[in-house]
Formats: C-alpha cells, sequence, structure tokens
C-alpha cells in the first residue's frame, strides 16, 4: 500500500484551505466557530494597556464645537426639560396602551456585554470581539448598541465566542433618516425629521459611512448641514432601535463620479473599534432574555 | 520543534492580535502579530513542523476575523513553505533578514486577501462579509508596519528560540 507522506497531508491541508476560502467563502463564513472567549486572558489586558497608551499619547479629539458656554447651557436646561416631558408623556402612554409598553428603555431589553478587542486580520475589518457567547443568549443578527447609538450587528456565535459587524465596517448598509434640534417660536428646542428620500448608510471603514443616494438639489432643498443627526429607519431592525442615533454629518460634498449627486460623510459618536463594552439586544421582552 | 512553546507564542500572538491591534493602529494600518510568530516558526523550524506550525496559525487568525476561513492558513502555509526551503540560505538573526521576511509575508498574506475579496466582489453583494473588496493602499501599509516592528519581536524571539527546542530533541514532545 503506497504510503501517505508529511507532504501528502501538506498539500490536501493547502488545498483544502483554497476551497474553503476562494469556492465556498459564503459557506465557510456562516459555519465558522469562534473562539474568541479562550483568548480573553490576554486579549483582555492587552486591549486595556493598548486603551490606556492611546488615551495617554492619543486621546479623543473632542468634535468642534463654536457654541458659547451659555447657549450649552441653556440647550442643555431645555433637554432636561423636555426629557422630562417625554418621559411623562411616555408614561402616560404606556398606561394607555398594553401593546405599547414596550416601547420603554432600549436597556431593558440589552444585556451589557466586554468586548475583548477588535478584527485580527491585518486586512482592517471593523468588527469585535465579545466576550460572550450562544451560551449568554447572545445570537446572530442580534443588534449590538453602546452608549451614544447604534454600534452593529451580531455577525457569528457560537459556545465559545461572539463577534459584532460594525455598522463602519466596509459594505455594512443599512436605512436611516436625517434629523436636527431646531429653537421652535417659543424658545424651547424640537426634534426636527428631515424628510427626504430615505438616505442609505453604507459603512467605508475607519470609523466612518457615507450616504451616496441622494441628488444635492435634495441636500439643498432640505437644508441638510454638517452636525445633522443621522437615525436608523429601517424595517429590518427591531422597531424599538426606529430613531435610534446612528452618526453624525460630518462633510457634504458632490459626488467625485457625478457632481448632481451628493456624498455624505457621517461618522459615530464614539470610535467603535475602541468601544470596551457594548450592549447586545437580545430580550424580545423586559423579563424574557431569548434570541428573536 | 516543542509543541508547548509553540502554543504558547500562538496563544500570545492570536491574544495580542485581537487585544492591541486596533489600538496600535496607525493611519489605517494594523500590525500583524501573528505574521510575525509565523516568520519566526518558518526560518527556524524544521521544515515539517515549520509547515504544520504556520498553518496552524493561520487557521486560528482566521477563526478570529471577519475574512473567509482558510486565508491566513494559505497564506502562511505559502510563506512557510518558501521559508522553510530558503533556510540555509539566510542569516536568522540579522535584522535585516526579519524585515524581508516579514515583507514577503505580508506580500503573500495581502496578495491572497486582496485576490479573494476583489474577485468575490464581483459575483456577489458587497454587503455580504466575506465579500467586502479590501482596500489595497491600507494593506499595504500593514505591510510596512508589521515589517518595521519585526526586528525587535523577531529579535526578542530569537533570544528565547532554545526553549523552543528547534533541533530535533531525543526526549519530550515533537511537532
Amino acid at each position: 500500500m503506497r504510503q501517505l507522506k508529511f507532504h501528502h497531508v501538506f498539500s490536501s491541508l493547502m488545498v483544502l484551505a483554497f476551497v474553503v476560502a476562494f469556492l465556498f467563502p459564503l459557506f465557510s463564513t456562516r459555519q465558522k466557530p469562534q473562539l474568541t472567549v479562550l483568548f480573553a486572558p490576554v486579549s483582555r489586558p492587552a486591549s486595556w494597556f493598548g486603551n490606556w497608551l492611546r488615551n495617554k499619547f492619543d486621546p479623543p479629539k473632542a468634535t468642534p464645537d463654536d457654541r458659547t458656554a451659555d447657549d450649552v447651557r441653556d440647550e442643555n436646561e431645555q433637554l432636561r426639560i423636555a426629557l422630562i416631558h417625554m418621559s411623562e408623556q411616555l408614561a402616560f402612554l404606556k398606561k394607555i396602551n398594553a401593546d405599547r409598553a414596550q416601547l420603554g428603555s432600549i436597556r431593558e431589553f440589552c444585556t451589557p456585554v466586554q468586548v475583548l478587542g477588535g478584527d485580527a486580520s491585518s486586512a482592517l475589518r471593523e468588527t469585535l470581539q465579545l466576550n460572550g457567547s450562544t451560551t449568554t443568549s447572545i445570537a446572530v443578527d442580534q443588534p449590538v448598541l453602546y452608549s451614544d447609538g447604534l454600534a452593529g450587528r451580531v455577525s457569528h456565535a457560537g459556545p465559545l465566542g461572539a463577534q459584532v459587524r460594525l455598522i463602519t465596517d466596509e459594505g455594512f448598509r443599512l436605512m436611516g433618516s436625517f434629523c436636527r434640534y431646531e429653537r421652535s417660536d417659543d424658545g424651547g428646542l424640537k426634534l426636527l425629521k428631515i424628510t427626504t428620500t430615505p438616505p442609505i448608510l453604507m459603512g467605508i471603514g475607519r470609523n466612518r459611512m457615507k450616504v451616496e443616494n441622494l441628488d444635492m438639489k435634495e441636500i439643498e432643498a432640505a437644508k441638510i448641514q454638517i452636525g445633522d443627526w443621522v437615525t436608523l429607519d429601517d424595517s429590518s431592525w427591531p422597531e424599538q432601535l426606529r430613531g435610534y442615533p446612528v452618526g453624525k454629518i460630518v462633510e457634504i460634498r458632490p459626488r467625485p463620479s457625478n457632481a448632481l449627486f451628493a456624498e455624505l460623510r457621517i461618522e459615530p459618536q464614539g470610535a467603535l473599534t475602541r468601544l470596551r463594552e457594548v450592549m447586545v439586544m437580545n430580550r424580545t421582552s423586559q423579563a424574557t432574555a431569548g434570541t428573536d | 520543534m516543542r509543541l508547548i512553546p509553540y502554543i504558547i507564542l500562538a496563544y500570545l500572538a492570536l491574544g495580542l492580535q485581537v487585544g492591541l491591534s486596533e489600538y496600535v493602529m496607525w493611519n489605517g494600518a494594523k500590525p500583524n502579530f501573528v505574521l510575525l510568530a509565523a516568520v519566526f516558526i518558518a526560518i527556524n523550524a524544521p521544515r515539517d513542523a515549520a509547515l504544520l506550525g504556520c498553518f496552524g496559525l493561520g487557521i486560528v487568525q482566521d477563526l478570529l476575523t471577519a475574512q473567509a476561513p482558510g486565508l491566513h492558513a494559505l497564506s502562511y502555509g505559502l510563506l512557510g513553505m518558501m521559508l522553510s526551503n530558503a533556510q540555509s540560505a539566510v542569516y536568522r538573526r540579522h535584522p535585516l533578514t526579519h524585515v524581508t521576511v516579514a515583507c514577503l509575508g505580508g506580500v503573500i498574506t495581502t496578495v491572497i486577501l486582496y485576490v479573494q475579496s476583489a474577485v468575490w466582489s464581483r459575483w456577489i453583494d458587497e454587503s455580504t462579509p466575506p465579500a467586502v473588496r479590501l482596500s489595497l493602499a491600507n494593506l499595504l501599509l500593514g505591510i510596512v508596519y508589521t515589517a518595521a516592528l519585526a526586528p525587535f519581536v523577531i529579535g526578542v524571539l530569537q533570544r528565547i528560540r532554545v526553549a523552543f527546542s528547534f533541533q530535533p530533541p531525543r526526549r519530550g514532545h515533537r511537532m
């Protein structure tokens, strides 16, 4: 019988790797197990050290803001009043409509999960490795939030780890809408929803997203400007997240390939790849934990 | 080659890659600590152990990324084949060797990652994870970054290479 030699085994492994990577990437990516949790003893302290190092030598820059301190104080006060008012209204709505009880704080539907680190590839994919797994009710496609807005969606989950694909990852798509705070006639602040063709947000990496499906005329007509908010308005996401903040517009310019269309750059409030903890929305109601 | 030191090296390299690489990113480029570990194994270990060692590092790294599995395994396997054949011509302790082989490894990995993403992004929707088109500029910058770290990382590993017992020992675990 012909003897099996090392180079036969190694060649077979290489051919298998080629087949899996080049011929069946969709299937193999879906079936890929997650091992993140196994590396937590090294990746967690490394992540803590990296975060400390980054904050020491390259602290996060504040968003440029030309408002005076008095304006900010005034706005803050108005927002507090608006918040109290809305909380009261929400409490009232909850009482009169049991079906809308789920409109309570999103936090109640979420489980906080520690982040162990980012993507291990040098390919600059924007993902987070979570210190959570299917044993802690994390499942594929669950929305992931952070304190300032939407972070992404669980892309892989297994008994030994879970991975989140961030909204800023290259190619990630979602539908949104624009809104901004404006002063009302009585001097208060009101949230103004800007009606346009629904913008399609697409992740472009490096903590940014872009919108390319609006033309310049529409942007000008709707008076969309830098600093306006983009919120989630997508039927493929849970209803509770409608209107949840995605990011702010940081740049508006004509699209280089077609000047009639606009290219809007959107950035989340925080650096998503450097989050230390996220909230995984893994509860369908406030009492039960589980997958949708 | 001893199995336990290899597993510890792989564990540390992969743990650092997951935990640290996002924070030490420079102009959108990330260092690849796992590639440096693969280069160290490839230039020191006997041929068979080097091939399996590099392939093993790649396959575990594949499980920690959003890319299709097999890409890093294939890249590091090819790197192992090239370097283990050229071991006799390589001056293992010289920093320039470390930079050169890290560049070679980076180029092989980049070509494989880029070709796969370019091919699949033509066939299916780019928003699907394995078909996401990668930025060549960032990948190339990543090679430079990893190569710049190579003399330090591989230099330190060369000092403790005795622990790996790359020459086959009479007793103990072998790979």
